[in-house]
């Protein structure tokens, strides 16, 4: 845009720019990290609760066996050595879990009960590194439960459908037919 | 130079017709120095400009500064002027930010090689948040590869893929921009319209780039996209909340990339692509923050980065755990 300008003007413009420099930038301050965290527990899993509704304390059949009028979509695989609904879930108080050495553990603190086995997943999900946190970095987090992502029963992740996969690039797409 | 191209079909030649340059003379010399009375003045020559391909408001950008020399008067000016052109383009009510760097802090990702099972969750919530088009092309800025297991060449890599996940056999690594610590990007730009911020985010001035695709070709990780079309969105898809340097609608012919979100990230949100990921893999965070997540993962988990040989020194890491 010089060009039209006459010399002096433009020599003007040049010396003013020279002397005051672009704008500073100024940053955001610095804020002290504050995370709360929420633990965001499962709702979906707890619509049969409480479970005292049919099961009495301490009336239950404890042998295990296959499973033909109640609870038979619960699909169980967890872990590879066996163990049944007890082994978790407390016969003593049936709206209670339980952990290895028999303290009872409501339902909302279900990662205690996970972290008897899983240790080192429990020690990387409290120090955030495992599991999806959603909200602030640095403020307000809401850190899900275990099985919230898991279900207790079945904890591997089941295959997903996923999102669409990007378009073929049109060169290639015009061999599409050859490629695959 | 950074004039026309945000007008879609824009035919108009560089620089402005002789008739403009003269008019801006005239009026320099009439003392009438500010930009409005300028257009004005100029409104004669407009029905040039208009014939040209150009309308009134690319004569403003043309003539605008880069983002650095910009006051916060000019910033002020422009995103109106940018949130003027949304609105009379898809009726949308949109605001333009610009959230500033935050000081003492640089902004880190790590990817969770053993958990992401490749279901592509992340690329649409990007693709949603930033505003990328479907039209003319489709892009995005996340490219997941389907790599087979013990591979590290990305040459057997297939973004394509398509199916159920996981497949057996199989790993997937989602690529995006790595905001490198040595960003070969940055010193391809012939114009300084790519540059790294002070939190180590890489940004672009979408209204300085001309366009020339150097930083595209030099980038090892394919991170950057170019406008080959002016990208038209949706007016239901189009997310308001946008920033400057990131996520607003973007002009047709310049390049553009992932920016960790900063719209989000530099407010203290987590990015897009974190918060919608089903298997949480992905982490976010402050690497200068002893304590945080980030500096955990970089301290106890097995942690590598892509085509660390190049020695651009990524600020996005993957691991396993």
């Amino acid at each position: 845009m010089a060009k039209p300008v006459p010399l002096a003007l433009g020599l003007c413009a040049v010396l003013v720019a020279a002397c005051s420099g672009p704008p500073e930038r100024k940053l955001a301050p610095a804020q002290a990290s504050a995370r709360e965290i929420t633990i965001e527990l499962s709702a979906e899993h707890w619509a049969q609760f409480p479970c005292t509704q049919c099961h009495e304390k301490g009336g239950a059949n404890t042998t295990e066996r296959p499973l033909t009028e109640f609870h038979t979509n619960t699909g169980l695989r967890h872990g590879s050595v066996g163990g049944w609904c007890y082994r978790c879930h407390s016969n003593q108080d049936p709206d209670k879990l339980h952990l290895t050495d028999g303290t009872l553990l409501p339902f909302e603190k279900s990662y205690e009960l996970c972290s008897g086995c899983h240790g080192d997943r429990a020690i990387d999900w409290r120090a955030g590194t495992h599991g999806l946190n959603v909200g602030y970095w640095n403020g307000p987090q809401t850190r899900r439960t275990c099985t919230l992502c898991h279900n207790p029963h079945r904890p591997a992740f089941a295959p997903m459908q996923p999102e669409k996969a990007p378009n073929l690039p049109r060169t290639m797409a015009a061999k599409e037919g050859a490629r695959r | 130079m950074n004039g026309c191209h945000a007008e879609p079909g824009a035919a108009c030649g560089l620089p402005l017709p002789d008739t403009h340059a003269e008019q801006l003379v005239e009026l320099r010399r009439k003392g009438e120095t500010s930009r409005r009375g300028l257009l004005a003045g100029a409104a004669a020559a407009a029905t040039a400009t208009a014939a040209a391909g150009c309308d009134i408001t690319s004569v403003d950008q043309f003539l605008q500064k880069h983002y650095t020399e910009l006051t916060d008067d000019d910033k002020k000016q422009i995103f109106a002027r940018l949130e003027a052109q949304v609105k009379e383009r898809s009726g949308v009510t949109v605001k333009i930010g610009d959230p500033q760097p935050i000081e003492g802090v640089t902004f880190g990702y790590a990817l969770n090689l053993s958990i992401c099972n490749g279901n592509r969750r992340c690329v649409e919530a990007c693709a949603r948040e930033n505003n990328l088009p479907n039209h003319p092309e489709e892009m995005r800025y996340i490219r997941v590869l389907e790599v087979p297991n013990g591979a590290l060449e990305l040459e057997k890599s297939d973004p394509y893929f398509e199916g159920e996940v996981p497949k057996s056999g199989k790993y997937y690594l989602p690529v995006q921009c790595h905001q490198c610590a040595n960003p070969p990007c940055v010193r391809q730009c012939p114009c300084e319209a790519t540059w790294k911020e002070p939190d180590g985010l890489i940004v672009v001035d979408y209204d300085w780039c001309i366009g020339c695709r150097y930083c595209q070709a030099a980038c090892p990780y394919h991170a950057r996209r170019f406008n080959y079309g002016a990208p038209t969105i949706e007016p239901d898809r189009i997310n308001p909340n946008q920033a400057y340097l990131s996520n607003r609608i973007r002009p047709v012919g310049v390049i553009e990339k992932c920016t960790f979100c900063l719209q989000r990230t530099r407010v203290g949100r987590f990015p897009a692509c974190l918060e919608a990921c089903p298997t949480g893999a992905r982490k976010f965070g402050d690497l200068n923050d002893p304590n945080g997540e980030l500096r955990k993962i970089l301290a106890t988990k097995r942690v590598y980065v892509l085509k660390e040989d190049l020695g651009t020194i990524p600020h996005f890491y993957y691991f396993f755990a």
